[in-house]
């Protein structure tokens, strides 16, 4: 008997030791990072599908549409609403739909317009999990049990699926680069919009300088933040080392107590070319990278993440002289690195996620491992 | 010790509003290009889409004209009978939507409230029930296209497109077989090819077209039309090199489907699209399409197109845009992308592009200047390469306007300066005619002055303003003057930069003000009047500028450059509202009299000729600085402070004005020369002074009109967002950012053996000025600074020569920093 009670004490204790971390704070519990999928078609296959298997990726952020201002309605009118073609794997994923709010929205509409727009929001975003329930649960579905079952048994399992999937939809998330005119108007939006979607939790994203400057910036009034780590830099800027993620400006916006809402953490997995001549900013062009197939053609890597036009090109619809500068903004080794170390020293136990922005099947292919290990680091910490 | 590392300021009272794009400043390269020659010479205004444009966007109208629209209504209106308007079918077809007939059509109201309307009345008359039948099911159609009115689409649920055009097709169907009228047999077919593209049956899209509406059946317009929805049935099918062939010819045959086309027209697959292309003007179509996609050199694709189809509508567009595009190459960055620096810096000669620099740029941009020299020198050939091409194309006697082609290749001979050559292209268009054409020979001939005569002589100056004049007469009420205008006084400030007269270049400049540049422009309405003076000018330019603000016989081009600016020259850029009040405002270019004299004390102040300075500050008010621009808030303090105090303790100062200060300076500098018990302090009191009137310290608009945390950076190119004192920067970079004559006044006051107290304060003094001087203006001020903060070894003479003093024990209290350092 005593020897059961001393087990029994020391399971006890042992539960209370292993509990103490997250008593410290936060931690990440998902098995693998989350991603943002914020393109406006929706595609979604087989590769893909293993891809995110593999990565034990289980819940994306998926952009619905985008809200923004239409001076032709004099309204604010969804744009870029998500097509769905195909959702291979989705039935498993746990999905946080995802809207992008312009600040002019909020810079043009009226206060008392603000509820109408919440339940806009909030009814459109039904209408879209319906169409993706339907794509996720499609016909080839039923192909996937066995032939003894009648097509009525099938569709009552499929039924029960779709209420268990249905319930995983949890979080509704608004992304807004609000300021402090707007601020107001946003988050009456962002309160009005929980009233309209009560069985959602409302999350919003949050710039580094809305985190930093949260005296003034004001605390959104939602159960969860997804801090931005991303877009550190003004692209059109010659002299930023790195526009999309520059480690010293985050830690510059890494300041101040712990933020009080729950905060998740999205890291940047995307690159551009800033393109100057004679250092007056020129454009972005999408998509460039060193990796890019054929760069090599035409540019020089001058020092670090900066390269020389070789030759005249056109590009797409870009006419690239030579000697124009092209800086490769994007989510480098040495700056995710260097990221992470900041994160790690600032806001330790204070993340309850991580997720990637944004999903593209090849760069995340070619960036798994460093993914998985980068997803590791912060999970570890 | 003294920490003060706060973004300090930006220039006060913003006038003008000005566009943004997401952070920061932002201009479009296409706001401040380089175009000289006016597009709009080929006056063919469905083609306006496609002139040269870097930000190529499609805010223009698919067919502005309505050139489609007007031959579809002529044709119903030849069908009807001559009594039936154009006007009047283009009401009904694309005026009053296809809901408000259908209303009306239902109500049996379309006689009473189309009375007056010759097509709805023709409609009515039995003989034509077929023909309102037909349009009643078009506008059915239309309806089901357009019909959705909710943007959010919650609220059409049970709408069904399909179901809505399905008894639209079965009727269309059951009329092209049972009609024997042709023509409203063919709109029936018609009807069928566009909702079988749009109910997504491509082969019976492509059957009907081909049965009715093969290429030469007809010269209908509903041929391309009905084409252009095959091609895009075609794409569907993957079938990208057909459908592109039938684009270029859709692109060809009207006016409307143009723009679509464009964002249609696949070039990746070019290659296999060549083999549908069998006649010379099918070919020249294709290289037509190439050469109004490529943003690069297109030159060879327009020799195709002349080769196969000399008389191209396109020839002229395509010619122009090549000859916009060397504009934009060769003129856009010589004129808009470099400020500060020097400003006589001829690009086009081998100088060191140091000179050509803002003061803070190093290494980055040395390495730009040379490329863009070696482009201009491509771009010359290319030049002369275009040149060859079109003196043999206006020979030809397809080439249709001898007008447009004279003026093309004066603009290339301008650009190759060869203004004999320019002169002899435009002696042979006619003095009369075309205002367009006017205009630009006009134009031309007053850019080229600048290759022809001395523009530093009176003679030329009269020239140049009879050519100003002329063109600003010529130019269209529109935006085509705002834009075009103020880039000619750039221009001509370039030229005049580049001639060494600094007043005139200013006053060229003042009148560009909306033209962005890659600089800070200041948004100041005082600032911007003086900002190029305050950066360029030599003190014998600014008694230049007096003598003309106070001239009476004013010569035409001194007329110009110090009229006001109208609200013309102020837009598109910047926005003053839309009130009478700021439309019909004028907004002063020079600066005035008391600005130029305000100018001239500063100039003189900063290099150090106090009493110049003074003479000319005392032409001013004593409240000039109280009521003018934001002097008030950085002279408010005394900036001498006191002997017992440090200069940032002064007391405040009323009123704030720079006469006040000079003059004790002039003082106290007399104080400073005499050998006795006041030269210690008259040299404390100076350096307190001088201190203050660096960036570092509170009285800093004695030297300088704007600061900018940005300045603690030497950033390697120009910044939009933040105030740049360049050149002012590097031309006075020791006294005003390192502080060499405070720390020389200090200096002074220790020799003359001051009591120990004010020796004390000089040395810690002196430790202050050494530790701005040792400021590093490499590391970006935004960055954390990993490394020790510079602490000057005077501060160890500081404690080990006077630690035993009230004034060390002051600093320890007021100065963490210092004190933690000496702890250590």
């Amino acid at each position: 008997m005593l020897h059961k009670i001393r087990l029994v004490s020391l399971l006890w204790i042992t539960s209370i030791v292993l509990a103490l971390p997250s008593c410290q704070g936060q931690v990440i519990k998902d098995a693998g990072p989350a991603f943002y999928y914020w393109k406006t078609t929706l595609q979604f296959d087989t590769a893909d599908a293993g891809l995110a298997d593999q990565m034990r990726s289980q819940h994306f952020y998926l952009r619905y549409f985008d809200v923004d201002w239409s001076a032709g309605y004099t309204s604010a009118v969804p744009t870029g609403v998500l097509e769905i073609r195909s959702a291979h794997g989705w039935d498993k994923k746990n999905i946080t739909p995802s809207v992008y709010i312009t600040n002019r929205t909020f810079t043009q509409i009226k206060e008392q317009d603000i509820p109408v727009l919440a339940s806009k929001v909030a009814r459109k975003i039904a209408q879209i999990n319906e169409d993706l329930e339907s794509h996720v649960f499609n016909y080839s579905y039923y192909d996937r049990f066995p032939e003894r079952l009648t097509w009525e048994e099938r569709s009552d399992i499929i039924d029960s699926l779709k209420r268990d999937w249905r319930k995983k939809i949890v979080e509704i998330q608004i992304d807004c680069d609000w300021t402090l005119s707007t601020r107001d108007k946003y988050f009456s939006f962002l309160k009005r919009l929980q009233e309209s979607a009560p069985d959602f939790a409302i999350s919003s994203t949050l710039r580094l300088h809305q985190y930093r400057d949260r005296a003034t910036m004001g605390i959104p009034p939602v159960k969860k933040v997804m801090l931005m780590c991303y877009n550190t830099g003004d692209p059109k800027n010659a002299s930023e080392i790195n526009a999309i993620l520059d480690a010293k400006v985050v830690k510059q916006y890494l300041k101040g107590k712990k933020y009080p809402l729950e905060m998740e953490l999205a890291l940047p997995q995307f690159n551009w070319g800033a393109w100057y001549r004679a250092g007056v900013f020129q454009g972005l062009l999408r998509d460039l990278s060193p990796d890019t197939p054929g760069m090599e053609t035409y540019l020089q890597k001058e020092q670090d993440n900066q390269y020389r036009v070789k030759q005249d090109t056109v590009i797409r619809q870009d006419y690239l002289r030579e000697g124009d500068l092209i800086r490769m903004d994007g989510s480098t080794p040495e700056q995710m690195q260097e990221t992470l170390q900041v994160i790690k020293e600032r806001l330790r136990g204070r993340i309850s996620g991580l997720a990637f922005f944004d999903w593209e099947y090849d760069r995340i292919k070619e960036d798994q491992a460093s993914l998985q290990a980068y997803f590791n680091a912060l999970k570890k910490n | 010790m003294m920490i003060r590392f706060t973004p300090i300021f930006l220039l006060l009272f913003l006038v003008p509003t000005i566009r943004t794009n997401g952070c920061g400043t932002y201009f479009h390269h296409e706001q401040y290009r380089i175009a000289w020659f006016n597009p709009l010479l080929i006056n063919d205004a469905a083609l306006r889409a496609f002139h040269y444009n870097t930000y190529f966007e499609f805010e223009y109208p698919a067919d502005p004209e309505q050139l489609d629209y007007r031959r579809n209504c002529q044709e119903w209106a030849n069908y009807l009978g001559s009594e039936v308007k154009e006007a009047d079918v283009l009401q009904i077809l694309y005026k009053i939507g296809p809901e408000r007939f259908l209303n009306i059509l239902d109500e049996g109201q379309l006689g009473v409230r189309f009375k007056n309307n010759t097509f709805i009345q023709q409609l009515l008359q039995p003989s034509h029930a077929e023909a309102l039948a037909y349009l009643t099911l078009a506008m059915r159609a239309e309806f089901a296209h357009f019909s959705s009115t909710d943007p959010w689409g919650l609220e059409e649920e049970d709408f069904d497109f399909f179901k809505q055009i399905t008894p639209i097709i079965q009727e269309a169907k059951q009329k092209v077989k049972s009609l024997k009228d042709p023509f409203l047999q063919r709109r029936y077919a018609y009807q069928l090819v566009v909702q079988y593209r749009y109910a997504e049956n491509a082969d019976e899209c492509s059957s009907y077209c081909d049965e009715y509406f093969a290429w030469d059946s007809s010269p209908s317009i509903l041929v391309p039309w009905a084409q252009y929805h095959k091609a895009e049935c075609l794409a569907t099918q993957s079938n990208i090199a057909e459908a592109n062939y039938l684009l270029s010819k859709v692109f060809d045959q009207c006016e409307s489907k143009k723009l679509r086309v464009f964002q249609l027209f696949d070039l990746e697959k070019l290659d296999e699209t060549w083999r549908y292309a069998k006649t010379a003007p099918e070919k020249a179509m294709l290289h037509t399409l190439v050469a109004l996609m490529t943003s690069g050199r297109a030159l060879d694709q327009i020799q195709q197109v002349i080769q196969l189809d000399p008389g191209s509508r396109y020839l002229p567009q395509l010619i122009t845009r090549e000859i916009n595009k060397l504009e934009d190459w060769m003129l856009t960055p010589q004129l808009t992308f470099f400020e500060g620096g020097d400003h006589t810096f001829s690009f086009e000669q081998d100088e060191d592009p140091e000179n050509f620099m803002p003061g803070e740029s190093m290494a980055l941009l040395a390495k730009d200047i040379p490329y863009l020299r070696k482009n201009l020198a491509k771009d010359r050939v290319y030049l002369k390469e275009l040149i060859q091409v079109l003196e043999n194309w206006s020979k030809n006697p397809a080439a249709k306007k001898p007008d447009f082609a004279h003026l093309a290749q004066a603009q290339l001979y301008y650009l190759d300066q060869q203004p004999v050559q320019v002169e002899a292209q435009l002696n042979q268009i006619p003095s009369r005619g075309d205002a367009r054409i006017q205009l630009q020979k006009q134009l031309i001939q007053l850019l080229i002055m600048p290759q022809q005569m001395n523009i530093l002589s009176t003679e030329a100056k009269d020239e140049i303003a009879r050519g100003l004049n002329r063109v600003k007469d010529l130019l269209p009420q529109s935006d085509e003057k705002s834009r075009l205008y103020p880039k000619l006084m750039l221009y001509f400030s370039r030229m005049y930069q580049q001639k060494n007269d600094g007043l005139t270049a200013g006053l060229f400049y003042n009148r560009s003000m909306t033209v962005p540049k890659n600089n800070y422009g200041s948004f100041s309405a005082y600032y911007q009047t003086i900002n190029y003076f305050d950066r360029f000018a030599t003190l014998a330019e600014l008694d230049g500028l007096i003598a003309l603000l106070q001239k009476k016989e004013q010569s035409a081009l001194e007329k110009i450059l110090l009229a006001p600016l109208g609200s013309w020259e102020l837009q598109p850029y910047f926005y003053y509202g839309d009130s009478e009040e700021y439309q019909t405002r004028l907004v002063e270019s020079a600066p005035s009299l008391d600005q130029a004299y305000e100018l001239k004390g500063t100039v003189a102040f900063r290099q150090n000729r106090l009493e110049e300075a003074l003479a000319a500050f005392e032409q001013l008010p004593d409240d000039y600085w109280e009521k003018n621009y934001a002097f008030k808030y950085h002279l408010n303090q005394n900036p001498f402070a006191s002997s017992k105090t440090y200069p940032w303790e002064g007391e405040s100062m009323e009123p704030y004005n720079k006469k006040v200060i000079l003059r004790r300076m002039l003082e106290l500098q007399k104080q400073a020369e005499q050998p006795g018990p006041q030269q210690a302090e008259a040299c404390y009191l100076l350096g307190n002074a001088y201190y203050n009137f660096t960036y570092w310290g509170k009285n800093w608009m004695m030297f300088a009109y704007g600061q900018s945390v940005g300045e603690l950076y030497h950033s390697p190119y120009a910044s939009w967002e933040n105030y740049s004192f360049a050149p002012n920067s590097k031309t006075y970079f020791k006294e005003y950012f390192q502080l060499s004559r405070a720390t020389a006044y200090y200096h002074k006051a220790f020799k003359a053996k001051p009591s120990e107290d004010l020796a004390a304060r000089i040395i810690f003094m002196l430790g202050t000025c050494d530790k701005y001087t040792h400021h590093d203006f490499e590391h970006p001020y935004w960055e954390e600074d990993e490394t020790e903060p510079y602490i000057s070894p005077i501060f160890n003479t500081f404690r080990d020569q006077f630690g035993h003093t009230e004034v060390f024990q002051e600093c320890l209290n007021t100065c963490p920093e210092l004190a933690d350092y000496f702890k250590k």
